[in-house]
């Protein structure tokens, strides 16, 4: 069984290789183990990305387009999509995030966890501020 | 204190400026970090979490020392709390605890004439960088976590950025770092060359023997420029041997990262998978869902994955940033360009590593995506000497693979050995709490067992803490010791470093002694005389690296002397000096296997070096040596004498080590 498995899996990175276009291509294993590997530090590029660094610094570390939704502004720092930022924190505007709400971060959820002392809104991210 | 009521009453008339919070908000957001069996935990079996009692906001170093005052007088443990992005589970705060906020200790003064920058320990790394490069410098630490850690966290894991090897690891830049013990001490610990040197216990030590308050870290001019390339290797091990040659002939690139076969493939496409991920989320598959499947099997997955390297593709793609003044970036990778060819390595131009570089802080970002997809990931950054990798690649590969699908990639490189950081996702379908603690210890005891350390720069916490024992040979009883000393109480982040399960038992693979070529490591017993060490590595091309002549000591003396004639340390930050040990004394006894640079709580390497034999003597050690052809290491340090403060918490640690309650 799990020869037949195996193949199949073969198979289905077989086509893959050499990095030909596939842009109406069912999302695969491969496609999301690389959001996978990216997500935790990998990140090398595609080959065929523009440069578009300097080649000199300095240079304020630039973060990740947040566009994508992998992410949001929150002060000066950048928070995680899954997690919320506490712009009320007597620290200064802080990301933070909740178990309850890690499958599906909301407004809905972190409200209800938190409680009626928080507003909540959703602007480019969930932004929290607690009295 | 009965209640947190009494707690905060207490605080607030001891501390009436200290800014502090009783808010459901605040003590749910301080009460853990980003270790993802948090996530697994809670999605497999809902359970309330443990919020600390209060958490506070010092704006003041002193505000912090009265702090730890009061938690001595009252029994209260404080855990600190930078920005909450380690991964370890170092932040683990009881519900009696207080949480120490440092994000308002936030003061940053540049003095370029000393080439220091003293900022405290709240400061977030972004913001430290883009104030230095309004100055024109660089600390030259980039975590991928900038965005969201401080330098307080920095120190206290013993971290490492993407720029590593060429500016080292975080302890490699400390300057000093201003602390209060767990005594309420307030101490400044110095980094020092040639005696002994208690910084190397505060680095790394998560907030278990006192609160970093604040650090000096050295600054270097920022790059006037930078130089790119990538190639494609035959196969991931010559991929390592190009790095190997690298760093081994002197050159320090700012970023070199190699991604194995499989990493290669799938990370070249990821640009199409983002460009996907829009227009298939309307198609009506379900995201994820061939994840969801694969991961279901990966043994079949990884076995396939194999046959993919084995049969289709096993070459590895390597990028390589320098980075300094133009001229020694380009002359630097032209060196580097040279030996990737001889290895046969060949070019893909400088697009990916200039892509690299412009999506750096990117990667951190997507882990919530793999949660929401019926899955979660970890990741876990392993150290070997050079000789070992190979083989602790595969073990790790190998015990990780019947859990889960495995990725890696070696991004930290050393002189004498390198990080493999390892990507492991797995199915949250079924028990997925007893799959995540399978595979995390899958992976930690092969990665022992062939010769790596735990953790290059992530650190211990609570998630490897079963493995320390293991990791430190037998010395776990040590590091409670030195921690007693600095915190008699325990009151700081009691929990990090104890284990929440049995150590599991692993046989250690033991260094071979002699001169480890490849690594360019020497390991001998400590009655070795040194001038047989350095002829043997002379045999083998290679040096101790010395400054004047050898002295005439053993190996043991040598260490304890603090390696008299070694170059300072900050002239090639990345070089390191000894890189495993052996000690035995009459209450400390550890060993630490031979690793480039590790993170496992504090450096009890500093028991010994620098330490005359007065807390326990060397019985072997593994030193890294130069390639006599390569560039000069420049000139020894002057050595220091300890201040008043710092002597007087070194002989804590020395009284704790050596005297038994009854002699004390």
């Amino acid at each position: 069984m799990t020869r037949w498995v195996t193949l199949g899996l073969f198979v289905l990175l077989l086509p893959r290789c050499g990095g030909a276009a596939a842009g109406a291509e069912p999302k695969t294993a491969a496609d999301d183990a690389a959001e996978a590997a990216d997500a935790a530090g990998s990140g090398a590029p595609s080959e065929g990305d523009e440069a578009d660094e300097p080649s000199a610094a300095p240079e304020k570390p630039r973060g990740p387009n947040c566009d994508d939704g992998t992410c949001s502004v929150c002060g000066s720092g950048i928070c995680p999509a899954g997690w919320y930022c506490d712009e009320s924190a007597p620290g200064g505007a802080a990301c933070a995030w909740l178990t309850e709400c890690a499958e599906k971060v909301s407004c809905g959820c972190v409200a209800k966890v938190l409680g009626s002392a928080c507003k909540c809104r959703d602007e480019s991210g969930i932004k929290v501020s607690c009295n | 204190m009965t209640s947190r009521v009494d707690l905060a009453r207490a605080v607030a008339d001891r501390l009436p400026g200290l800014r502090v919070s009783e808010r459901s908000v605040d003590r749910a957001a301080a009460s853990r970090d980003a270790w993802p069996r948090h996530l697994v935990a809670e999605a497999s079996a809902p359970q309330s979490r443990t919020e600390p009692a209060l958490v506070a906001w010092p704006e003041r170093p002193e505000q912090v020392q009265a702090l730890l005052s009061f938690a001595r007088e009252h029994g209260v443990s404080l855990v600190p709390y930078g920005a909450g992005s380690g991964v370890c589970g170092a932040i683990k705060p009881r519900s009696a605890s207080i949480v120490v906020d440092t994000k308002r200790l936030t003061r940053l003064t540049i003095e370029p004439d000393a080439g220091v920058v003293d900022v405290q320990a709240g400061v977030l790394g972004v913001d430290l960088e883009a104030e230095l490069a309004r100055r024109g410098f660089t600390v030259g630490h980039f975590p991928s976590s900038i965005l969201c850690s401080t330098v307080g966290g920095w120190l206290a894991a013993r971290g490492a950025g993407q720029c590593s090897s060429r500016y080292g690891k975080i302890e490699d830049m400390v300057v000093s770092a201003d602390c209060v013990l767990g005594t309420a001490d307030a101490v400044r610990l110095r980094r020092r060359v040639g005696g002994p040197n208690p910084l190397g216990l505060m680095i790394g030590s998560e907030g278990t023997l006192g609160l970093i308050t604040s650090a000096r870290l050295r600054l270097h001019a920022a790059p006037a420029a930078r130089a790119f390339a990538a190639y494609r290797l035959p196969s991931f091990e010559l991929g390592a041997e190009a790095m190997r040659a690298i760093m081994q002939a002197g050159l320090r690139p700012a970023v070199m990262r190699l991604y194995d076969p499989i990493d290669s493939y799938l990370l070249s496409r990821g640009k199409v998978a983002d460009d996907e991920g829009s227009e298939r989320r309307g198609s009506g598959m379900p995201s994820g869902f061939w994840l969801r499947a694969a991961l279901g099997s990966p043994r079949a997955l990884n076995g396939a994955i194999e046959c993919f390297e084995r049969y289709l593709s096993a070459s590895a793609t390597l990028i390589v940033i320098f980075e300094g003044a133009a001229d020694e970036a380009h002359v630097d990778l032209e060196q580097a360009e040279r030996l990737l060819r001889e290895l046969g390595g060949s070019s893909l131009g400088e697009a990916p590593a200039r892509a690299w570089l412009a999506h750096r802080y990117a990667v951190s970002y997507r882990q919530s995506k793999v949660f929401q997809q019926g899955a979660f990931n970890d990741t876990l950054e392993i150290a070997a000497p050079w000789a070992r990798l190979s083989a602790v690649y595969q073990a790790v590969r190998d015990a990780a693979g019947r859990h889960a699908l495995v990725l890696a990639h070696l991004s930290h490189a050393y002189p004498d050995g390198c990080s493999i950081y390892f990507t492991l996702v797995a199915t949250r379908r079924g028990a997925a709490l007893d799959r995540y603690d399978a595979l995390l210890d899958a992976v930690l005891g092969a990665a022992l067992a062939e010769g790596a350390s735990l953790s290059h720069h992530h650190g211990v916490g609570t998630s490897k803490a079963h493995w320390l024992d293991a990791e430190l040979g037998g010395g776990l009883d040590t590091l409670r010791r030195v921690r007693r000393a600095w915190d008699p109480e325990l009151l700081l982040n009691p929990d990090t470093f104890e284990p929440l399960r049995a150590t599991p038992r692993v046989s250690l693979r033991e260094p071979v002694p002699g001169i480890d070529a490849r690594s360019g490591i020497a390991t001998f017993r400590g009655e070795t005389p040194l001038s047989e060490i350095e002829a043997s590595a002379r045999a083998h091309g290679l040096s101790l690296g010395l400054i004047g002549a050898v002295p005439r000591l053993s190996l043991a003396a040598f260490v304890e002397a603090g390696l008299p004639g070694i170059a300072d340390p900050f002239a090639d930050p990345v070089r390191g000096a000894v890189c495993g040990l052996e000690a035995r004394g009459p209450l400390a006894s550890f060993r630490l296997l031979p690793a480039p640079r590790r993170a496992v709580g504090p450096d009890l390497s500093a028991l010994c070096v620098g330490a005359a034999g007065s807390i326990a003597r060397v019985e072997s050690a593994s030193l890294a040596l130069v390639r006599r052809a390569a560039r000069s290491l420049g000139a020894t340090a002057t050595p220091a004498l300890l201040s008043a403060d710092e002597a007087s918490a070194w002989q804590r640690i020395v009284t704790a080590l050596t005297l038994t309650p009854a002699q004390s």
